[in-house]
C-alpha cells in the first residue's frame, strides 16, 4: 500500500553522517554495492561498466564539494542515499504499491516484483535517491540493509548497514531518531544536525552533521628575539 | 528532466484523442444523433484510435510493460493510478457511444453514453496533468498554469481534429480553442518558478558560513540514471529561438490557416484545417519535448 504509515513510527530508523569526519574514499558506496549485490536489494546490474557510458545503480554515492575561498576553503564529502523521509512523497506517488514505508521502523522499500519501472517514484524524490535499474527494469534504493539489521544470526555488532560497518573513518552512524537517548539521537542534537533541503518538507530521518568550523592554524608568533642558535635555525627553516 | 519519446507521444496522442470524444460527445446532441451517424461514429472511433495509440505508448516508458496492470490499484494515493484507471473506465462509454451513433440506435442511450465518456476524459486529462503538477521536486511544473496549459492544449488539438474531420463550421471553436491554449501557455512561461526554489546545497551542508559550495567531482557518470534523467542542465530554459518555434509551428500558423479557412474555398479551406492541424501536432510534439528539457529537477542542486 502505497499511502504513508497513519501513525508515526514508533521506531524511526537511519544513518547519521560526520561530513567533518567523511574522507571521501568512497568505501562505504563501494560496501554498499558488494554487499546490495545479493539480498533484498539486489542484483545492482552495471551497463557498460567499463563502456563508453556506464550505467547501473548505486544505492550510495559520494559527492566532492569545494566550499570557500582560497584562504579559507576546504574540501568536502557529502555521500548521499536514501534519506528514508517520514513524508516520502516517492511513496506516495508510486501506482502499484511497490514502494512502501515500513510502519514499524520507518524503512522506505521497493517491492521489486510488483515496480513497472515507471520512474516517477524518481521524479518524486528532491534528493535524486532511487535509481533506475536498466537490466531488471525495477528502481532501485537503500533499503538500509534491511535483511542485515534484522539478522539474528549475524553478531549483534554486525547488525548494522554495510556502509556504516565499513566507514574507516567512524563518520557513519546507524540507529533508532525516535529514542532520543539514542546515540544518534544525542549526537545529533549535540552537533546541530542538518536536514538537506528541510524547507520542501519530506522530514528526512537520516541527517548530516555538519563540517565543525575551522580551527586557526596560523603559526604562533615566533619570539622577537633570537635566542639560542635553535631558534635562529628554527626561523630560518620555516622561511 | 530528460524528454522521454514516449510519454510525448502519449500525452500529444492521448490529449488529441480524449478531447476529440469529449467534444464529440457535446456537441453531437445538436443535430449529429438524428438519423445513422457515421459522422460521430468516425470521430469516436479516431478518438479511440488516439487514445488507444498514447496508452499503448505510454507503457512503452515502463521498464516492467507487461506489470502495468498493477499499476491501478493504488488510487488513493497515487495520481499516476487514478489516471489510469479513469483511462481504463472511460473506454466501454466511448465504444458504446461510438457504437450506438453509428447504429443509429437509442440516441437517448448514445447521449448518456457520450457525455459520460466525456466526463470520464476529462477526468483522464485532469489526472495526467496533475501527475505533472504535483511533483514538488520539479519547481516548473508546480506552477498552477501547469494542469491548465495541459488542458487548454489538449483541447486545441481536439478542437483542430474536430474542424478537420467535421468540417469547417468548427472553425471558429478551434480558433477560440487556440487562442486559450496560446493564452494559457504564455503565462505558464512567464510564472516564476524557472528557479528551484532550494538552491542552498552550501546550507544543506553547512558551510553557509564558508561560502558557496562547488561540486569538484560526481559519483557517477554522464549517462547514469539520476543525472541523467533529472539532474542534466536543463536545455532552451528560456530559449528565445525555442519558444518561437512553439509560438509559430504550435499556435500562430495554426490560428492563421484556421481563420483563412473561410476565406478560402471549400476545398483550400479544407486543406488549410488539415495543415492547421499537422502543424499544431508538430508544434505540440515540440513543446512536449521543451516541457521537460526546460524543467528543472531540485537535485540538480547538488551536481553544481
Amino acid at each position: 500500500m502505497t499511502a504513508l504509515p497513519a501513525e508515526r513510527p514508533q521506531r524511526r530508523l537511519g544513518l547519521l553522517i560526520d561530513l567533518d569526519l567523511c574522507v571521501g574514499c568512497h568505501a562505504c558506496a563501494v560496501a554498499c554495492k558488494e554487499g546490495n549485490d545479493g539480498g533484498a536489494a539486489g542484483p545492482l546490474t552495471d551497463i557498460e561498466p567499463c563502456g563508453r557510458a556506464p550505467r547501473g545503480p548505486w544505492l550510495c554515492r559520494v559527492f566532492t564539494y569545494e566550499a570557500g575561498d582560497v584562504a579559507n576553503g576546504r574540501t568536502i564529502y557529502l555521500p548521499k542515499s536514501c534519506l528514508h523521509c517520514e513524508d516520502a512523497q516517492c511513496v506516495t506517488v508510486c501506482p502499484t504499491g511497490a514502494s512502501y514505508k515500513r510502519a514499524e521502523d520507518g524503512i522506505v522499500l521497493i517491492e521489486a516484483s510488483r515496480c513497472i519501472g515507471c520512474k516517477l517514484c524518481a521524479w518524486a524524490c528532491p534528493y535524486g535517491a532511487r535509481e533506475y535499474d536498466e537490466a531488471e527494469g525495477v528502481m532501485k534504493k537503500c533499503t538500509l540493509c534491511v535483511d542485515r539489521i534484522f539478522d539474528e544470526r549475524l553478531d549483534e555488532a554486525q547488525r548494522i548497514p554495510f556502509c556504516v560497518q565499513t566507514c574507516p573513518a567512524h563518520a557513519r552512524h546507524f540507529g533508532d531518531f525516535a529514542d532520543p537517548e539514542s546515540f544518534v539521537s544525542r549526537l545529533a542534537a549535540e552537533r546541530g544536525a542538518i536536514a538537506p533541503l528541510a524547507e520542501l518538507g519530506y522530514r528526512p530521518t537520516c541527517l548530516y552533521l555538519p563540517p565543525r568550523p575551522k580551527r586557526d592554524h596560523a603559526a604562533p608568533a615566533l619570539a622577537a628575539e633570537a635566542g639560542t642558535v635553535e631558534d635562529w635555525l628554527e626561523r630560518f627553516h620555516l622561511r | 528532466m530528460r524528454p522521454a519519446a514516449s510519454v510525448i507521444a502519449f500525452t500529444v496522442s492521448a490529449g488529441a484523442g480524449y478531447s476529440l470524444l469529449a467534444l464529440t460527445a457535446i456537441v453531437a446532441p445538436f443535430g449529429l444523433l438524428e438519423r445513422r451517424s457515421p459522422l460521430v461514429a468516425v470521430l469516436v472511433g479516431v478518438a479511440l484510435a488516439l487514445i488507444l495509440a498514447g496508452l499503448s505508448s505510454s507503457t512503452l516508458h515502463l521498464g516492467r510493460p507487461l506489470r502495468a496492470w498493477r499499476a491501478f490499484s493504488q488510487w488513493r494515493s497515487s495520481w499516476l493510478a487514478r489516471e489510469g484507471i479513469a483511462a481504463i473506465v472511460g473506454l466501454p462509454p466511448a465504444i458504446a457511444f461510438g457504437a450506438l451513433a453509428a447504429l443509429g440506435r437509442r440516441p437517448d442511450l448514445a447521449i448518456a453514453a457520450g457525455l459520460l465518456a466525456a466526463l470520464l476524459a476529462v477526468v483522464t486529462l485532469f489526472c495526467t496533468a496533475t501527475i505533472y503538477a504535483s511533483l514538488t521536486p520539479i519547481a516548473r511544473w508546480r506552477s498552477p498554469w501547469t494542469a491548465p496549459t495541459y488542458f487548454a492544449l489538449a483541447l486545441m488539438s481536439g478542437a483542430l481534429l474536430l474542424a478537420a474531420l467535421a468540417g469547417p463550421g468548427f472553425g471558429p471553436l478551434a480558433a477560440a480553442a487556440i487562442g486559450t491554449a496560446w493564452a494559457a501557455k504564455i503565462l505558464y512561461w512567464r510564472a516564476p518558478g524557472l528557479a528551484p526554489k532550494s538552491d542552498a546545497l552550501s546550507a544543506a551542508l553547512g558551510v553557509a558560513p564558508l561560502g558557496a559550495a562547488r561540486l569538484l567531482w560526481s559519483p557517477d557518470s554522464p549517462s547514469a540514471f539520476v543525472r541523467a534523467e533529472l539532474a542534466a542542465p536543463p536545455r532552451f530554459e528560456r530559449d528565445r529561438l525555442a519558444r518561437a518555434t512553439v509560438h509559430v509551428a504550435l499556435f500562430a500558423t495554426p490560428l492563421a490557416l484556421v481563420l483563412l479557412a473561410p476565406l478560402s474555398g471549400a476545398l483550400l479551406g479544407g486543406v488549410e484545417i488539415w495543415a492547421a492541424t499537422g502543424s499544431a501536432t508538430i508544434g505540440l510534439a515540440i513543446e512536449r519535448w521543451m516541457f521537460f528539457a526546460e524543467a528543472r529537477h531540485v537535485c540538480g542542486v547538488y551536481y553544481r
